[in-house]
């Protein structure tokens, strides 16, 4: 039941860690603002929810990125994501970069799809930019280990992703042949 | 230029301004949980008072030009100050999202929300205000209680109530024109049941809360009138309590089985790790605990009531 938060504690603590929240979810979006925002509002209002019944956590910023992934994955695994054209996100390419709200969408529902352990490598990578040795430094692994992680977690969701990248392929096709113009992210939902 | 990945200052202005409501929402409603224990707790205090009363009013009036006098009003100056620019501040942001909603750049849902927080710090203030008043007549701390006495024959208490009413009854006004608006999307097959559902829950909610402030304010009246005792009209207030808290689970009860029924859709259909299922399960036996223990609160207070009743 209820316990009394301070305002002014929350209030400190909200002011302190809604950049690094806000950024850990805008990478996962793509940049997609408004999405983002409402990642963020509504982290905040389970942590209203959460915190007077079980306590601040111990790491409040480690606990609001983690329920912002939730709602992330909980998200990005209800809607299934637009076709993004081959060419801008190329899955082979170990520096490719989900930039866009589009490709972050299209790789978050791969993701949302993947083992836990695999997910966690290529985030720790793709989004959150950390080098090979840094994960292999958190993770107590070599940094041979982390690039075979990287490599196989990339194939498969290369795998996932394929059937709507060949969707994307074969929908820009058709629309070209349409005489309808090339477009470079195909909508069909 | 803003870096892409830098939140708008804007957004997290409001944001903030938002969890600040909520919380002192929140921590208003604040009350200590196991139900054996609320009902005892609230006898003693009664009892107690009602034996001390006669000291305890002394002392107050012995204390009224005393220090502490002198350092409850100063805090409580403090915190109504504060109240005071959070008025003015949110009178501002109303102005500029009045602003924004002529513009078009913003929608009724924004405009209708800044109203409720405009108003919520209003009432904040008025609460304070009549805090400090009650100080300066009494030289004591506010009393909340419904069987609190008058304080030179006026009744603080009441007052109080009327003021958290008008909230009330401004949020279930926006809320009822919420749920106006997303039964015209449902129609036109914009928003699903799951959406619409949480918003006819919000204003059930806050239904409750303005049935609530009615039933405190009936049963002040009542106890001034001489027609219930003390201890009788704070068990029934948390009577009020228990049967208000258990409709607004009941209410979270049924989002969280929508939830559940779209879920098992999910899992079957392989798009969802049964592990997200279980969470959802979880979370509607914690919401099932939660009503029960509800029930478990309302069974001891009447049969406390009752046995009182019969005592008379």
């Amino acid at each position: 039941m209820s316990r009394y938060v301070p305002e002014d504690e929350l209030i400190l603590l909200y002011r302190k860690t809604v950049r690094p929240l806000y950024a850990y979810v805008s990478r996962r979006v793509g940049g997609d603002r408004s999405l983002a925002e409402d990642v963020v509002q509504d982290t905040w209002m389970r942590a209203l929810d959460t915190w007077p019944r079980r306590g601040l956590p111990r790491e409040p910023l480690a606990w609001l990125k983690q329920v912002a992934h939730n709602v992330l994955v909980s998200h990005f695994r209800r809607r299934r994501p637009m076709p993004v054209d081959p060419a801008l996100l190329d899955l082979g390419d170990e520096r490719f970069s989900p930039d866009t709200p589009d490709a972050a969408a299209l790789v978050n529902w791969g993701l949302a799809r993947l083992r836990q352990r695999q997910v966690d490598v290529l985030e720790a990578f793709h989004f959150d930019g950390k080098t090979v040795a840094e994960i292999a430094a958190e993770s107590g692994v070599s940094e041979r280990a982390v690039e075979g992680r990287l490599r196989r977690a990339r194939a498969k969701l290369k795998r996932k992703l394929a059937p709507i990248l060949r969707h994307a392929v074969e929908s820009a096709g058709a629309t070209a042949t349409g005489g309808q113009g090339n477009a470079r992210q195909t909508r069909t939902r | 230029m803003l870096d892409r990945h830098e939140p708008d200052k804007q957004f997290t202005d409001n944001l903030e301004w938002q969890i600040a409501g909520e919380v002192r929402r929140r921590n208003r409603s604040v009350s200590p949980s196991r139900p054996v224990w609320r009902v005892a707790r609230a006898v003693a205090l009664v009892t107690v008072s009602i034996a001390f009363g006669a000291v305890a009013m002394g002392a107050s009036q012995q204390i009224e030009e005393s220090w502490r006098k002198d350092l409850l009003l100063s805090s409580l100056e403090v915190r109504h100050n504060l109240a005071q620019r959070r008025v003015d501040m949110a009178i501002e942001e109303f102005q500029r999202i009045e602003r924004q909603f002529a513009a078009g750049m913003i929608g009724e849902e924004t405009m209708a929300m800044a109203r409720l927080q405009l108003v919520d710090a209003e009432a904040q203030a008025q609460i304070l205000e009549l805090e400090l008043e009650e100080i300066r007549d009494s030289g004591r701390e506010p009393l909340g209680e419904v069987s609190s006495p008058l304080v030179g024959g006026r009744d603080f208490v009441s007052e109080r109530i009327r003021v958290q009413m008008a909230v009330a009854a401004r949020q279930l006004e926006v809320a009822a024109g919420e749920l106006q608006r997303m039964q015209q999307l449902r129609e036109n097959g914009l928003v699903d049941r799951v959406g619409l559902t949480g918003v006819e829950a919000a204003v059930r909610q806050y239904e409750g809360q303005l049935q609530a402030h009615e039933g405190r304010l009936a049963i002040r009246q009542s106890f001034l009138a001489g027609e219930i005792p003390a201890v009788e009209a704070e068990l029934r207030v948390l009577e009020f309590e228990a049967q208000e808290r258990s409709n607004t689970v009941r209410q979270q009860m049924e989002l969280a089985d929508l939830e559940r029924e779209y879920m098992q859709q999910q899992v079957a259909a392989g798009n969802v790790d049964q592990l997200v299922l279980r969470q959802v399960e979880f979370r509607l036996a914690e919401l099932e605990a939660e009503v029960r223990l509800a029930e478990l609160e309302m069974e001891i207070l009447r049969r406390e009531l009752e046995a009182r009743r019969q005592q008379r």
